[in-house]
């Protein structure tokens, strides 16, 4: 990455925590309709992903899509307008924080059903591959869809037609509760992928940088023609799984070590080394970002 | 008024496919053995000679994701026709056809339309047994949002079809398999049949029989036994189960009084149920009689040749619910 993308990479990653925190405050204040999912302490894969796609890539999200959408340019006025139930939210007002699209920016859905955009990538990069058009299909999901059928039908369908297919896997440890190795015979997902002859990639998911340069050498031979290919995020929700989580399933400690790994201190850190960063910047980066999304607020709030 | 030929529903079906290809790049065909093999039912035999493997596409035995990846190639502008090779096999779809198909334009705007034919051979009458021989029209009918075809004829399979085509929705095509081979008259340049229209067949003012795919023939070989005991048969197709053809029902019944619904699927909550309630919404005034339904029995269809045929209707059960309706 380049010094410039590195800090467009920190602001957007910045801008999403903001979005979630906010979010948040506005959930636990009961003035958001229904449930929602943050995705706190995941920054670094949508940013990280997102930044090595091009334009005429499509992307498929999942229930905890926030930030995929942000990272691909999403108006977060708009974004709350939906959340909020609003006419001009991006769904009008009738999907709500798991329901939202856009097709200008080829982002074809936050959804409410595990692994359930997982085989509609598959059917985008088909429709591609027949028509013969530019791009690949990335789909974001969590480790614990592989738990559903789907996922192996449509890892096994883009093998065997070697379809322009990213399965991005963002292993935040938890399905709701359930950790990851009680309910996988193998230790990581990316293993997943040799069953059906797909090669993978296992990236430190909070390392936007590792990020960044796997997907962008995997999408490149994904474009190629040369089939799918699997990446493990290694990952780590710091929010509970939805409102009203107070993660009763995982110990104090291990939060505290992933708060460590914190994938937004770890960038900031890294551009403060290099002098690219100081802590003047990043008090202005807040107070942007706070007006920002209080703008967003208010448009959202009289859409 | 055209020409007509005499085809069986298996050719009509066969030539509005090809129909489709060729004058409709973003169509392909998707489903299990449909290439080489040409289907379960030989329906699609052929048709990969003309158009090659990229648009007639074999798949792994993955209900699920043919009908979820068909979709997915929709939302990007293809016109994906799938084959379940058995209807009962949908039941494994069902994600795709519910949470997606039936949902993603409705909840995300007109540009993310998923518009797909599944066309399913489906119901009894072969001895196929408890998971071969289902017809999930009433199942579906509970589904917001899709259309589903019963076509009782050749004319009709290929016409629905096309209409079905025209209609950029998400649309079940229920074809039952012993129709296939059934013979009938196809204009020479097959013809749309429109989405949600039934069709009168025979006309008669002392009861309503309203039917679709299979127990239309029985219907009217009923209309004719019932004819010779002078009483006259209104005979109504449906073609379309949703949306239901009201007016078309409603105008019968207003003229009959009487009325039976004689469909494939099991009678609770089915096909028959929705037409009772329309009924009884909307003709409560008109009724000489109960709204009588006819219909898949409660309980698993059986093989055996000796126990299957009473699972379902049958000329001689219309016959006796229609006497039974006429002396009420």
């Amino acid at each position: 990455m380049t010094d410039d993308q590195l800090l467009t990479a920190y602001r957007t990653m910045c801008r999403i925590r903001a979005f979630e925190l906010r979010l948040n405050e506005l959930f636990l204040q009961g003035l958001v309709p229904g449930t929602t999912h943050l995705c706190i302490g995941q920054e670094a894969c949508a940013v990280g992903v997102n930044m090595a796609l091009t334009t005429d890539d499509m992307v498929f999200s999942n229930h905890r899509g926030h930030g995929h959408l942000l990272g691909r340019g999403g108006d977060p006025a708009r974004m709350l307008a939906e959340i909020f139930g609003h006419p001009n939210g991006y769904s009008g007002g009738r999907g709500g924080s798991q329901h939202m699209a856009v097709k200008d920016l080829n982002f074809m859905g936050t959804h409410g059903i595990t692994a359930g955009t997982i085989p509609l990538a598959v059917g985008a990069a088909l429709n591609r591959k027949i028509h013969r058009q530019p791009g690949v299909a990335v789909v974001f999901f969590g480790e614990g869809a592989i738990g559903e059928g789907i996922f192996h039908e449509s890892l096994n369908m883009a093998a065997i037609w070697k379809l322009p297919v990213l399965f991005v896997c963002e292993n935040n440890q938890y399905a709701m509760s359930t950790s990851h190795g009680d309910i996988s015979p193998v230790a990581n997902a990316a293993e997943r992928a040799a069953a059906y002859a797909m090669n993978s990639r296992m990236v430190d998911g909070n390392d936007v940088v590792a990020t960044y340069a796997t997907t962008a050498e995997a999408r490149s031979g994904v474009a190629a023609g040369e089939g799918p290919v699997f990446i493990e995020l290694q990952t780590y929700r710091i929010s509970g799984h939805s409102r009203g989580d107070e993660c009763p399933y995982r110990s104090r400690e291990e939060e505290a070590q992933w708060a460590e790994r914190d994938p937004i201190a770890r960038l900031r850190k890294r551009l403060e080394d290099a002098g690219q960063w100081t802590a003047a910047a990043d008090t202005a980066l807040e107070t942007q970002l706070a007006v920002e999304l209080a703008e967003a607020e208010e448009i959202a709030r009289e859409s | 008024m055209s020409t007509t030929r005499q085809i069986s529903m298996s050719a009509a079906i066969r030539e509005a496919l090809t129909t489709l290809l060729r004058e409709h790049e973003e169509v392909f065909l998707i489903g299990e053995d449909i290439g080489v093999y040409g289907g379960a039912f030989k329906i699609t035999r052929g048709i990969v000679d003309e158009f090659g493997p990229e648009r007639i596409i074999d798949t792994p035995i993955s209900e699920a994701g043919i009908v979820s990846v068909a979709a997915g190639a929709a939302l990007m502008g293809s016109r994906p026709i799938i084959e379940i090779m058995f209807m009962d096999f949908m039941a494994l779809a069902f994600d795709g056809i519910i949470n997606i198909a039936a949902k993603w334009q409705a909840t995300y705007g007109d540009e993310f339309a998923t518009p797909l034919i599944i066309r399913a051979p489906a119901g009894g009458g072969r001895n196929y047994g408890p998971t071969h021989s289902q017809s999930f029209e009433g199942l579906l009918l509970n589904v917001p949002n899709l259309t589903i075809c019963c076509p009782s004829n050749p004319a009709d399979a290929a016409g629905l079809l096309l209409g079905a085509y025209d209609a950029a929705t998400t649309v079940i095509m229920v074809e039952h398999k012993t129709l296939y081979a059934r013979q009938g008259p196809v204009a020479e340049r097959l013809e749309p049949v429109p989405i949600g229209q039934g069709a009168r067949l025979r006309s008669g003012s002392d009861i309503s029989l309203i039917a679709y795919g299979r127990h239309v023939p029985a219907a009217l070989q009923a209309a004719e036994i019932l004819a010779a005991e002078d009483v006259q048969a209104d005979v109504i197709d449906l073609r379309t189960v949703k949306p239901l053809d009201a007016s078309l029902i409603l105008d019968s019944l207003s003229n009959t009084g009487r009325g039976i619904s004689i469909e494939e699927s099991p009678v609770i909550g089915g096909v028959g149920a929705e037409i009772s309630a329309v009924v009884m919404e909307s003709a409560f005034e008109y009724l000489e009689a109960p709204f009588a339904r006819l219909g898949a029995a409660e309980q698993i269809i059986p093989c055996s040749p000796a126990l299957e045929p009473a699972c379902f209707p049958s000329v001689d059960s219309i016959v006796v619910k229609a006497r039974e309706l006429i002396s009420y």
